[in-house]
This record gives structure tokens, sequence and C-alpha cells, in this order.
């Protein structure tokens, strides 16, 4: 296939001809098979898709990604269930799993890993488990990924995901009600390109956290649907990156109020520099009768070249009137006044412009050591 | 939902079928009018341009437009839903029957009459009698009126003259100020630019000109009074407005129709070009006809405003109140291309019953320390959508620019939706963008604390809201700011308790 340019149309020919994966054929591939047929994937400059070049992704779908890892490295402890797709038992968690996470026509790229799945983990927190030391999910043999999360009722636990390669992951968590979840993503900087899809159904009393930092792809897309079902669900995203070269990001995140008292609380902190380009979208919906909702965001983005470029798009869609909302976006360079004053107190330009993007970076980040190994601050 | 939000439902209710909202410019005027029967082709473009005497040029301008609209999608990307317009059921011209008049003597009275019911005196006698007995600086206003697609009347025409400020209908300008409309006619808005400025620039019939010379201040503001009366027919008005180095005009425009179960296409152009040092200030208060309490009939009102700064240190003002229309899409933008322009917009968006508004604007830095500040008012109502779309774009070479966007929603009622949808898009780090936006319903504090004082509900609700729009009512002429305030409270009436 190398050499062969792919639009949305010649890939969804090449897929059909190839036939779904043979891995995991219990799945239902239904919907995702009806998507290529009626030849919905998106294509290039589709509104969800303005400011990363899709086709360059479709390129890599076919090969996959050559770096993968050959074994599957998943560490835990306790009482923590995880079984391989490949097993029954996998398709009984699916089942637990209950509706889908997310809309396939809002990320239709999903049904692309459906069609070519090669790893697929379940992970089942039993109720009343205790304190759970973290689920590390450190590599997955194969370019299309999956990772299902069950965290039972009134349970506590933790899902890190390592930096490891793939074309495509997708992340389906659900955490019942009173249960609660801290969820780290660590994206080192990577020259291959990869999206990924983290779809979240929190219930009533539960509590989602995720902290993400990343250093970009050569084309990298998080796309994050959290989805606040039960009364008083909470949710907190926390997002930091720092681009340089010609790294690409884009986040895509939606928060969908669909309970009533829910809260969400969203702080994004970017550095783009060199000829890097970073995107957030990020959206909060607040559905009818999702009352006493209070969701806010903020994105802040520094711009530390001249070719470095930030497409920042906070949106509110509320349709519930007792309901406290609000996003704050800003864009700017380093303040030089704050690097001129820390000279005047005999410490360099670049240690204090080192030490301003650090306390930036940090209202996003609380794991300094994490965001330490990974570079994302010095 | 608390007991209070409960009560104020309710008396949405109850009011709002006792009297519904008084729609006082909704009256049907009976006037004998030349009209094109439905339909658009190339015969039609030409027979537009044949009625107005246009030049060839003018004509060709219109076909090449009309030609580009035919090879256009309708957009759907609005946060906006409508049945599909059929372009070749509406008619595209239609004007009061006989001569142009030569002066307001000549005027149908009975479209004299029309304007004045409307509350726009286009007797100049009238106003100067007024004065007279006044401050001798009493404000004057100048006025076009554009009755369906024809303007009527241009008062004041004289006094303007005297300071060499040119203010006609655009046909006028087609055939007086050729050089001019031919340099800036579709300069800021191409006519490709969309479906809608396509389709306008192939048929617009009338609208106003102004060009304010050199170093001129306007003596005096000058207004539009867009009046949509026949039936099936689309207003598809065309404003240029230029100001050269450093001269300054204030521009007002204002609309109503009359109420029909059927809508109502208005697609507008508004282009500004100010150069060097100029300054141009556009204010609309919108009060198109918004349909019933059921959604039945209204304006859908799709128009494109921009403005270009072409000059250094020149700067564009728009301001808007939007209460009317059925379905409002617009985006007033400003393109900052001159060193040290500055782009600013105001914005109060009111929708209830069924209406909807996508409104916003686009604010383009191109040249250096250019500035832009952004403050939109946005109170949805009944079960109406309201969204703020907007976008601020900082090319490479607007070093050391700077924006400031603040968009704010309320929400009364809970059968509404309150949408953002703000753009940002950075490429150099000197520029710095700012937004805030916030969403909140009126609170039952604030209310409890008026009527603790003795206020009612609707009066308390009214003030609140009032006091939200504030910064965008300050911006205002004076004697528009009152009519603003008025006309929201007006359209406030039985949406609130």
């Amino acid at each position: 296939m190398a050499g062969l340019t792919l639009n949305a149309g010649s890939l969804a020919e090449a897929l059909l001809a190839r036939g779904p994966a043979s891995y995991a054929p219990w799945l239902d591939r239904g919907p995702h098979l009806e998507l290529i047929e009626q030849r919905a994937l998106p294509e290039l400059r589709s509104e969800a898709w303005r400011h990363t070049n899709i086709s360059r992704w479709y390129q890599t779908v076919l090969n996959g990604n050559e770096s993968v890892a050959q074994s599957r490295r998943i560490e835990f402890a306790g009482a923590v269930e995880v079984v391989d797709f490949e097993e029954s038992r996998a398709a009984e968690l699916l089942e637990l799993r209950g509706d889908e996470l997310y809309q396939l026509s809002a990320h239709p790229i999903a049904a692309l890993n459906a069609m070519l799945l090669g790893a697929g983990v379940a992970i089942r927190v039993p109720a009343r488990g205790g304190r759970l030391h973290p689920v590390r999910v450190v590599d997955l043999p194969a370019s299309y990924q999956r990772i299902l999360m069950i965290v039972e009722s009134g349970a506590e636990a933790e899902l890190i995901e390592e930096p490891s390669p793939f074309t495509h992951r997708l992340v389906e968590l659900v955490v019942q009600s009173g249960a609660r979840l801290l969820h780290r993503r660590l994206q080192a900087a990577s020259p291959h390109r990869d999206c990924s899809l983290v779809a979240v159904r929190v219930e009533a009393n539960a509590n989602y956290e995720l902290a993400q930092l990343s250093l970009g792809g050569d084309l990298r897309r998080n796309d994050i649907v959290a989805t606040l079902s039960g009364e008083s669900a909470h949710v907190t995203l926390r997002g930091a990156w720092r681009l340089d070269g010609t790294r690409h990001l884009d986040n895509q995140v939606a928060v969908h109020h669909d309970a009533p008292g829910g809260t969400s609380r969203q702080t994004y902190r970017g550095v783009a520099g060199g000829r890097s380009r970073a995107v957030l979208n990020g959206r909060i919906e607040i559905a009818p009768g999702a009352q006493r909702s209070d969701a806010s965001l903020s994105t802040k983005n520094l711009l530390a070249s001249d070719t470095a470029e930030v497409y920042a798009k906070p949106e509110l869609e509320i349709y519930a009137n007792d309901v406290k909302c609000s996003h704050g976006a800003t864009v700017g360079a380093i303040d030089e006044d704050a690097v001129n004053y820390f000279r005047t107190r005999g410490i360099d330009g670049q240690t204090a412009r080192s030490l301003f993007v650090r306390g930036f970076l940090r209202e996003a980040i609380d794991d300094v050591e994490t965001a330490r190994r990974l570079g994302v601050i010095q | 939902m608390s007991e209070q939000s409960n009560e104020l439902a309710d008396l949405v209710g109850a009011e709002h079928a006792a009297t519904g909202r008084e729609y006082t410019a909704g009256f049907v005027t009976e006037i004998e009018t030349d009209t094109l029967p439905p339909g658009l082709d190339e015969n039609v473009v030409r027979a537009i341009s044949g009625k107005k005497e246009e030049p060839a040029w003018m004509t060709e301008w219109r076909l090449d437009a009309f030609g580009r609209w035919q090879r256009m999608r309708t957009p759907r990307w609005a946060h906006v839903q409508f049945p599909d317009i059929d372009f070749q059921a509406i008619s595209y011209f239609s004007a009061p029957k006989g001569d142009a008049p030569k002066s307001l003597d000549e005027v149908d009275p009975e479209l004299l009459r029309t304007y004045e019911k409307l509350g726009i005196p286009l007797h100049e006698r009238a106003r100067l009698a007024g004065v007279e007995t006044a401050a001798e600086d009493a404000p004057q206003v100048a006025v076009d009126a554009v009755f369906d697609s024809v303007s009527v009347a241009t008062t004041f025409k004289e006094r303007l003259a005297e300071a060499g400020v040119v203010f006609c209908s655009m046909s006028e300008a087609i055939r007086e100020h050729p050089e001019l409309v031919r340099k800036y006619l579709g300069s800021v808005v191409p006519k490709p630019d969309n479906f809608y400025a396509a389709l306008n620039s192939a048929v617009f019939s009338d609208g106003s000109f102004v060009y304010v010379p050199k170093n001129t201040r306007c003596p005096m503001e000058l207004s539009t009074y867009f009046r949509i009366n026949a039936e099936n027919t689309g207003q598809f008005e065309r404003t240029l407005i230029i100001a050269d180095e450093g001269a300054y005009v204030s521009y007002l425009e204002g609309c109503t129709a009359p109420m029909r179960d059927d809508n109502q296409l208005h697609a507008a152009v508004v282009e500004l070009v100010a150069l060097a040092d100029a300054e141009i200030k556009y204010s609309t208060v919108q009060n198109w006809y918004p349909g019933d309490e059921q959604g039945n009939g209204g304006i859908y009102n799709f128009v494109t405003k921009r403005g270009a700064c072409l000059g250094e240190r020149s700067k564009i003002s728009w301001t808007q109140v939007e209460t009317g229309s059925a379905i409002t899409w617009k985006y007033p933008s400003v393109v900052l291309r001159g060193a040290d322009s500055v782009g600013e917009f105001y914005s109060v968006a009111l929708t209830r019953n069924f209406q909807q508004a996508d409104t916003g604007t686009k604010m383009t830095h191109i040249g250096p320390r250019t500035k832009s500040t952004i403050v939109s008012k946005g109170i949805s109502a009944g079960r109406s959508q309201n969204s703020y779309r907007g976008r601020v774009r900082m090319n490479p070479g607007a070093k050391g620019a700077r924006n400031y966007t603040q968009c704010d929603s309320l929400l009364i009622g809970d059968a509404c939706g309150a949408h953002t949808f703000p753009y940002i898009e950075s490429k150099l780090p000197s520029a710095v963008v700012e937004h805030e936006a916030t969403t909140s319903k009126v609170s039952d504090e604030q209310l409890f604390l008026c009527q603790q004082r003795g206020i009612e509900p609707e009066r308390a609700v009214a003030m609140i809201v009032n006091g939200f729009c504030r910064d965008v009512f300050r911006t205002l002429p004076m004697e528009f700011a009152v009519e603003a305030a008025k006309l929201l409270e007006v359209s406030l009436e039985g949406a609130v308790g």
C-alpha cells in the first residue's frame, strides 16, 4: 500500500476489500461496517478536522504503526480483573458497560478501530475492593487498541496510560455510582501519527478525574467525551502540553451534562514553540433538565515562536436555565516584564522563562515528577 | 427549577396568552406597487438592473454574481433550523408605483404616513420647526427611507452637501458617483463571499450610499430606515459607507415589517471602508417582525456586514440591538488592515418564543498593533435559541495586536437555549487574545431583593436585563440608546413574570 495516497473514499474501498480483523470475532462490528459502507468517514477539511489534516493520518491507517509493541504489558495488583478481548469474559464486561459511551456519527474514525482491532483489554475494578494500586497500561501489541475499564459502585481506581505507540486507541470508561477514577494519560513526543478517543460515563455521585500530559506527535489527535449521566456527578479534566519542532496536537473535548446537579472543571495550559500547532476545542453541553449544572473551562496558551500556531474554540451549548457555566481562553506570549523582573534579581533570562513556563503549566499538572520525566517541564 | 422560576414561567405562559407581545410595526400599507413576478433567472437580474436604469458595467457585475451564486450551495453550519428556502417563490423586486420622487413633496402621502406611524420623521420642516424652540445644536438625523426594494426619500441632502457629504440611495450613487461605487462596491464583501452575499450582489435593489470626504466630520447622524411591506418579496438592500482620511460618520439603521404568516427573506450586504484616521460608527436596532408566539411567520435576517479598516489609525465600531426576526444570522466584522486600527463590536441579542439567532463577529487582525473589543450579551426566553459565534484571528503580520472578548448569556425560562461558539486563531506570540464567556439565569436572589423592595417581578427582570446590557447600550447614540432600552423592555413584556 506504500506510496498510495488515500482519501476517505479510497480508504473505505480498501477496508471493505480487506474485511474486518479476525481479532475478537464476537465483537459486533455491524454499525462500523455500515458507516464505512456509507462512506461516512470524515473528509479533508470537514468542520471537526479543520486544523488537522486527516488525510495525513489516513496514509498510516492500513500499514499501522511499525514501532508498536510485540507483547502486552499491563501492571496491576489486587482484586482487579484484567482480561484480553479475545476471551469470552470480555464480552460479558462489555455487556456490563451497557450503551455505547460515544456517538459513532460524531466520532466516525472509531469505526476504523473496530474494523482493524488487534489488541484489547477489559478491566473491572470490583465494588468494595478497598483502595487499589494503579492499573498501568504500558504496552498493547497492535496498532488498533482498545481499553475498557469499569469501576464498580463505590470503588476507587487509578488508570495510567504510559506512552506507547499506536495508530488508534479507544478507551472506554464507566465510573459507576459513587465510584472514583483517576486517569492519567502520558504522551511522549512521537514521530508517528496517532488518534485516540476516550469516552467516559460518570454515574450519580461518581467522580472522574483526567490528567493528560502531551508533547504532541507528527500528528496527534485526542478526542475526549465525558458524560455526566447521573445526578451530582463530578468531572475534572486537566491537560498540559508543550510542543516544539513541527509537533501537532489536536484536542477535541466534549463534556455532556445529562443529569441535574453535575459539576465539571476543565483546565488546560499549553506552550507552542517551533513550527508546532496546538488545538483545543472544548465543548460544554447542558441537556434540557440538567438543572443546577455547574461547568467551567479555562484554557491558556503561550506562543513561544513566530511560527507556531494556536487554535482555541471553547464552546457552550446550554438547554437548561438554572446553570452556572463559564469559559475563558487566552493566547499570548511569556510576559517579558516578568522575565525582566527575574533578571533584576540575578536570574538569567533563559532560567526565568523556563521557571515561568513551569509555573504556567503547573496550573494544570499536579504530577510534577511525571511531567519532568516526560520533559513537559524541565 | 426553583419555585420562584416556576412562578416566572407561569407568568410567562399566562401573560403571554392574555396579551401576547405587541408588535406595533406589524401593519400593512395599502399602496400600489410595481412588483416583479416570483422567480429568479438571468432575465430577472437584467430586469432589476433595467428598472433602475443602470449602466452596462453594473448589469455585468450583477450577472457575474448571479453566475457564481448558481454554483454555490446553501450553507448549513449555523445553529439554526428552518425549511429549505424556495428561491423561485420569491419576488425580487417591489416598488411603490410611479416615477421616483424628486423631492419630499412628491412622495406618496401614504408612504409618509407609514414612516410617521413608525416614528421616523421624513419632514425636514417639522423637524426644523422643533429645533427652533429647542437648543440650537439639538441633534438632527438625516434619514434614507427604503420601502421594499427602493429608497423613497432621503432627507437633509442639502445640508449634508454643504459639508461635502454624499448621502443618497445606492441607485442614485451608481448614477452620480460611479467612480466611487466601482472602486469600493464588493471590495469588502466580494461577490462570492458567501451564498447570501452572492445572491444580494445579483439582485440587490436599493440601500444607502455614504461618502464622507477627507477631514470632515459628518454634521449629523445618518440613518436608514428599512421597511418590508409587500408580500412574498425579499428585501436585498446594499449599503456602502466610505469614510475618507480623517473623516467621521455615525450611521444608524432601523427596520420593521408587517406581521405575516409566511417567512420573508432579508439578505442585505453592508460594506464599510475606513481610510487613514477615519472613524465609522454603525448602529443597528433590528426589529423585523419576529413571528407569532407559535413561531409562524417572521423575517429571515441573513445579512453580511463587514468593515475594512484600510488606513492607519482607522476605527470601525459596530453596535447592534437585535430583538426582531424569526432567524437572525449575521456577523458584523472588521478586517483590521491598517496599523493601529481599531475594531469594536457591541451586541445585545434578545430571542423569545421560537426565535433563533446565530450572531457574533469576526475580527481579522492583519496590521501591527491593531486592537479589537467584542462585548456580546445574549438573552434567551421562551423556546428560543440564541448563539454567539465569533472568530478572532491574529495573522502573522499583526505584531502587538490585542483582542478582548466578553460574551455573556442570560436564560429566562427552562425551554430556551444559549450557546457560545468562539473561534480563536493566533499565529504570532506578540498578539494577545483574551476571551471570557459566562451563562447564567436571572438569579432568584436578585429578583427576591427587588421584590422585597416592592418592585414588580416584570419590572425587576427588565431592570436586571437592562443592567446586563448596559455595556452595549452606552455605546449607542443617545436617542437610540433610549429606543433600544424601550424596545428591549417591550420585547420582554410577557416573556418574563
